[in-house]
């Protein structure tokens, strides 16, 4: 039976307590959904982060926002989730 | 047949509130066609803004690249010692020279202090944003929530001159702080000489119709609203603006021939002088709060308080009052 791998990512240890920039979440995006296309699940972990920028919130929770059930936000700061709703219902089909 | 002379002087001060001052001054160098003698005297220069040495090094900076300045042309420094230091440690003399600076006065900047930077792509800016960062965060000993404000505020500033602007050149940025007791304040200046927010705008063609450049302005500073929505949410400078009426600051947004101001003071006029590209100037009080955890909590209700009130039209002032629009 295949087992599906599970990849966790921690931005924070890389890249800090505040994450800003559309680049560095592109490029984060771009990293989970190839994880996600080879049938891994994908655990971000947004422990110790203080803040996020709009455009990386938009570029990593907005555009992922379909991405299924394979993909899942833990240790969200509570400070970002209104503006994570925000940018998700952004990218919303009107 | 020589080339013509240009002559343009910087007397004096010019401060936050004396952008357009500097605009006028650097008039010449925007409309220029062909080479010339380009002399640009500073010897009475008092005081040059962050802001004003960001659009000063980001329009001779186009104009060197442009092959517009003619053998004999010359930056005059500043007959003040420490206005001739400051200017060279904010990297002026490098970017105009395309040399570097005296090597011995580099290694006394003071703590807190970074020279304007030149950023032309996403790794470029990123950078920046956490230089001047650090650096006002040093000079003016911010709170932790403070400082990932100035961070937000700086990244998507900046972000905007590379997916918006249009240039191969990028942008330039320069800040600084001043930390003395009971008017704790820094600020910001990012300036590019790109298409300019009207041009940028007008490529959604849910925008194509706008023809002023104040409107234009008025409009981009709306929530959501941006040239290029598949890759672009559009709230960074809404988020900046809200930021800035908690926190009692201003951010001036300049291109073509409007400017707006959001934050404390909400206007929008025309200025009969033309400004290709866009300047984006951040003025922030440091005892009072950057707070935006309180900004991202109240996003959806001042989206809604936005889409409830009056679309952006145009206020002409026949003589605008710089010190009133800067208070």
């Amino acid at each position: 039976m295949p087992t599906t791998q599970t990849m966790t990512l921690k931005p924070a240890d890389e890249f800090g307590p505040v994450l800003a920039g559309r680049g560095l979440a592109s490029a984060l995006r771009e990293e989970i959904e190839r994880a996600l296309v080879a049938g891994h699940e994908v655990v971000v972990d947004l422990a110790d982060v203080d803040t996020v920028s709009p455009s990386f919130a938009d570029e990593l929770f907005g555009k992922l926002a379909g991405a299924g059930a394979g993909l899942s936000f833990v240790n969200v700061p509570p400070e970002i989730e209104p503006l994570v709703r925000f940018v998700v219902s952004g990218r919303q089909p009107a | 047949m020589a080339d013509p002379h240009l002559y343009i002087e910087f007397s004096g001060g010019f401060a936050f509130n004396r952008l357009e001052q500097t605009i006028e001054r650097l008039e010449p160098l925007f409309s220029m066609t062909e080479p010339a003698v380009v002399i640009v005297d500073l010897t009475r220069l008092v005081h040059f803004s962050p802001t004003s040495i960001a659009l000063f090094v980001a329009t001779l900076d186009a104009t060197i690249e442009a092959g517009l300045l003619s053998e004999g042309s010359a930056v005059l420094p500043p007959n003040s010692p420490p206005v001739r230091r400051y200017l060279e440690r904010m990297n002026v003399v490098r970017e105009l020279t395309r040399q570097e600076a005296p090597e011995d006065f580099t290694r006394r900047a003071p703590v807190g202090f970074r020279p304007c930077e030149h950023f032309r792509d996403d790794s470029d800016y990123a950078a920046v944003a956490r230089e001047l960062t650090d650096a006002l965060s040093e000079r003016c000993l911010v709170t932790k929530e403070a400082r990932s404000a100035i961070r937000v505020c700086l990244d998507e500033i900046c972000e905007n001159v590379i997916h918006h602007a249009d240039t191969p050149r990028g942008g330039f940025a320069a800040a600084q702080g001043w930390p003395k007791k009971g008017r704790r304040q820094f600020e910001i200046g990012i300036a590019d000489l790109g298409v300019g927010i009207r041009a940028s705008l007008t490529k959604n063609p849910d925008y194509a119709d706008i023809e002023d450049d104040h409107v234009a302005i008025a409009t981009a500073l709306l929530p959501r609203v941006t040239s290029t929505p598949a890759r672009n949410a559009g709230i960074g400078l809404f988020v900046t603006s809200l930021l800035l009426a908690i926190n009692g600051g201003v951010m001036l947004v300049r291109s073509g021939c409007g400017p707006a101001m959001r934050g404390a003071t909400t206007s929008e006029e025309h200025r009969a002088t033309y400004l290709p590209g866009t300047v984006v100037a951040v003025r922030a009080n440091m005892d009072q709060p950057l707070d935006l955890k309180r900004v991202y909590a109240a996003l959806e209700e001042a989206v809604e308080k936005v889409a409830r009130g009056p679309q952006p039209r145009v206020q002409h002032a026949d003589h605008p009052d710089d010190d009133a629009q800067a208070r």
